[in-house]
């Protein structure tokens, strides 16, 4: 394992390292700032990066010294260990044009554009609801132009690894000229100061008071969800005076409350660029499936429509529940069609690039899938169907994503999504009518 | 309600009715059923007699062969095969520094104990002391007593993980007793302990030095081979 030590002062602004990883020269330069981060309660330690607190016994090293095991996976902080930074000091060279993309946006995303800059332009919290299929980061375009071309720090973080690195070619390509860097977990790539980041929201924690702009996409996902150090992580990586822009297609309970009760502003797009209605959810009763399954059986109704789709060449997706239900149905499904039609794919499968990417050039029919692949990725023209829809995996922003594979592209906007459960849940009641309002204040749009 | 200390998920517990009817304590668990069974435990019946590394029928293996013709015999034991789950283990635990994960496996190097012999962990450099802030095999060893009856000589330049096999077996001695701890060795039957026996150089080093001050005999209990 070779460290390597940072020796430019750039790789400090706005981003907090262990000292150990910094050169010596650096350390004693006035405009490197040194804390301690994590504080000593009487049963609890605090850390200052990830904000949480950890039992001491679930966190003590010999010699009174402590760690955070909650933020581990981003470097260990301990209490002998100063983090150091340096302000962020905007120092960026603009060079012109700043927007490179040469699209159009319709009405409708030139109307939530001109939301976004207002947000940008006065610092504010605000959430962008949209369908999935809207054109969400084509709608960010001017905005982000306009704040670059001040000098102002931009970040765009998602949950999602892939969905990073999907975004990343296409801001690249959009503002060519602008110093870029794409950080996750599984990116060697070194670090280096740019006025454009595009993370996963783990990588925030590195950094302290940096951006003036910070887009945060899927915030309705894992792990983003319901984690309060990557929500600690999103007030620690802006500047005290920031604006925050929080995308998603399906809102969780927690943040309609909150715009319902004025506490965070949004704005809506109901519609799809491409101005077709979402394709609704058709949900059937398997009963008993998972009974079955373990006889090596699988609901007619499953076969018959894989049938029809390989008779038909159409290409899907079928989700299913659990990484253990994936070999179960994979192999019965062999025994009924020819394998060599499908892959399985899971979240730590080594081979999943490979998988999705077999997909995408149409060398495979369908993808056996958990909820890893329920957004973040197109393939156009698919359908998709949801095998055991009731199981807790699927919450209701999963199963709206995963609708929202369907009919994204403007040669065949529609599509099946077909839900097969064993009784209708609360996540499929509420995806159900999630999907019907947009659809009725869509209609509403096309008058 | 607890999770599990390697892939975060909560744990569910045995709460059967024939369970709580035999009024017996909650086990503490650290890790889940699914997390654990990745692990792959040696089978006993089945091992070199020399290094406890799992084989297809008990014997000696040839890396033991080679030990042998070098006048060199010692008897280890292990308690789980080093396999993915256990390599990324390992990582977590002492490459990032998550020491809170020293207690999955205290329980089983527990089990091992004999109460007849003193135990000398393998002691880590100043410097790795240093960043990782601790001993990975004291961390393993828990409450049980020890004796720091040994030291690493030198400043390492490479870590011995970046070594290949031949360097390692060719290293040269990188433990020296401590002066404190040398008069409770003498005429001492001692396990030596280690997280890793991969190619047995480490182990076979540290029992040298060992013999040479005077213990009796010198036994390895590893984590995992």
């Amino acid at each position: 394992m070779v460290i390597i030590m940072i020796k430019d002062v750039s790789e400090l602004y706005g981003r907090q390292v262990n000292a150990t990883m910094v050169d010596d020269s650096l350390l004693n330069n006035s405009i490197v700032h040194k804390y301690v981060p994590i504080k000593v309660n009487s049963n609890n330690i605090y850390c200052k990066r990830c904000g949480q607190k950890t039992p001491v016994n679930r966190c003590n090293l010999p010699n009174n010294n402590y760690y955070c095991p909650v933020c581990i996976n981003l470097d260990r902080v301990t209490k002998s260990i100063p983090l150091v930074y340096a302000d962020e000091p905007n120092d960026f060279e603009i060079k012109q044009p700043v927007l490179t993309w040469q699209g159009q946006l319709t009405n409708e995303q030139k109307k939530c554009s001109r939301d976004i800059i207002e947000v940008f332009e006065n610092n504010k919290t605000h959430l962008l609801w949209a369908v999935t299929g809207a054109g969400k980061t084509e709608m960010l375009f001017p905005g982000i132009e306009k704040v670059l071309t001040e000098g102002k720090r931009v970040g765009i973080a998602s949950p999602r690894v892939d969905v990073c690195v999907e975004l990343y070619p296409r801001i690249k390509e959009a503002f060519a000229n602008t110093s870029m860097i794409l950080l996750h977990g599984r990116n060697p790539q070194p670090y280096h100061y740019a006025q454009l980041t595009i993370c996963t929201t783990h990588q925030l924690l590195r950094f302290y008071r940096a951006f003036d702009v910070l887009i945060i996409d899927e915030v309705d996902s894992f792990p983003f969800v319901n984690n309060d150090g990557l929500h600690f992580a999103v007030e620690n990586a802006t500047k005290q005076i920031s604006a925050k822009l929080f995308l998603t297609a399906t809102p969780t309970n927690e943040m309609t409350k909150k715009i319902r009760s004025n506490k965070l502003s949004a704005s809506y797009l109901p519609i799809r660029f491409h101005r077709h209605l979402l394709p609704e959810i058709k949900l059937k009763y398997t009963k008993k499936w998972r009974d079955n399954l373990k006889k090596q059986k699988l609901p007619r109704l499953l076969l018959h429509k894989i049938d029809e789709k390989i008779k038909e060449n159409q290409r899907f997706l079928l989700f299913v529940p659990r990484i253990a239900d994936l070999k179960l149905i994979s192999d019965i499904l062999a025994k009924h069609f020819d394998g060599s039609k499908w892959e399985t794919v899971f979240s730590s499968d080594d081979k999943r690039m490979e998988k999705v990417s077999d997909m995408r050039e149409q060398r495979k029919l369908f993808l056996i899938t958990t909820t890893i692949l329920e957004r973040g990725v197109t393939f156009p023209g698919i359908d998709v169907i949801v095998f055991g829809a009731e199981d807790e995996v699927f919450s209701t922003s999963s199963l709206v994503q995963i609708a929202g594979r369907v009919g994204r592209k403007l040669d065949r906007p529609t599509g099946e999504v077909l839900f097969l459960a064993e009784e209708n849940t609360l996540a499929i009641k509420s995806a159900i009518n999630q999907i019907k309002y947009m659809n009725k204040k869509a209609k509403k749009l096309n008058g | 309600m607890d999770s599990c200390l390697l892939c975060n998920k909560s744990m569910v517990y045995d709460m059967s009715l024939a369970f709580l009817l035999s009024f017996k304590r909650l086990p503490k668990r650290y890790v889940c059923a699914e997390c654990m069974n990745q692990f792959a435990r040696i089978d006993e019946t089945r091992i070199c007699t020399s290094c406890g590394r799992q084989m297809d029928e008990s014997g000696i293996c040839i890396d033991c062969q080679k030990w042998h013709q070098l006048g060199n015999h010692f008897v280890n034991e292990s308690i789980f095969q080093y396999n993915d789950a256990m390599k990324d283990f390992m990582h977590r635990y002492k490459f990032v520094g998550d020491y809170q994960l020293r207690m999955i496996f205290q329980k089983e190097i527990r089990k091992k104990i004999r109460k007849d012999l003193l135990i000398v962990p393998i002691p880590v450099s100043i410097e790795t002391k240093m960043n990782r802030g601790f001993n990975q095999v004291i961390g393993l060893l828990g409450d049980i007593e020890y004796v720091d009856a040994l030291m690493v000589k030198e400043k390492r330049k490479v870590r011995q993980s970046e070594l290949n096999r031949q360097q390692r077996i060719h290293n040269k001695q990188v433990f020296t007793i401590n002066p404190k701890h040398v008069s409770e060795i003498i005429d001492q039957k001692i396990l030596l302990v280690d997280d890793i026996y991969t190619t047995g150089t480490t182990i076979r080093h540290a029992a040298n030095v060992l013999r040479e001050n005077g213990a009796k005999q010198v036994l390895g209990l590893t984590l995992c081979r």
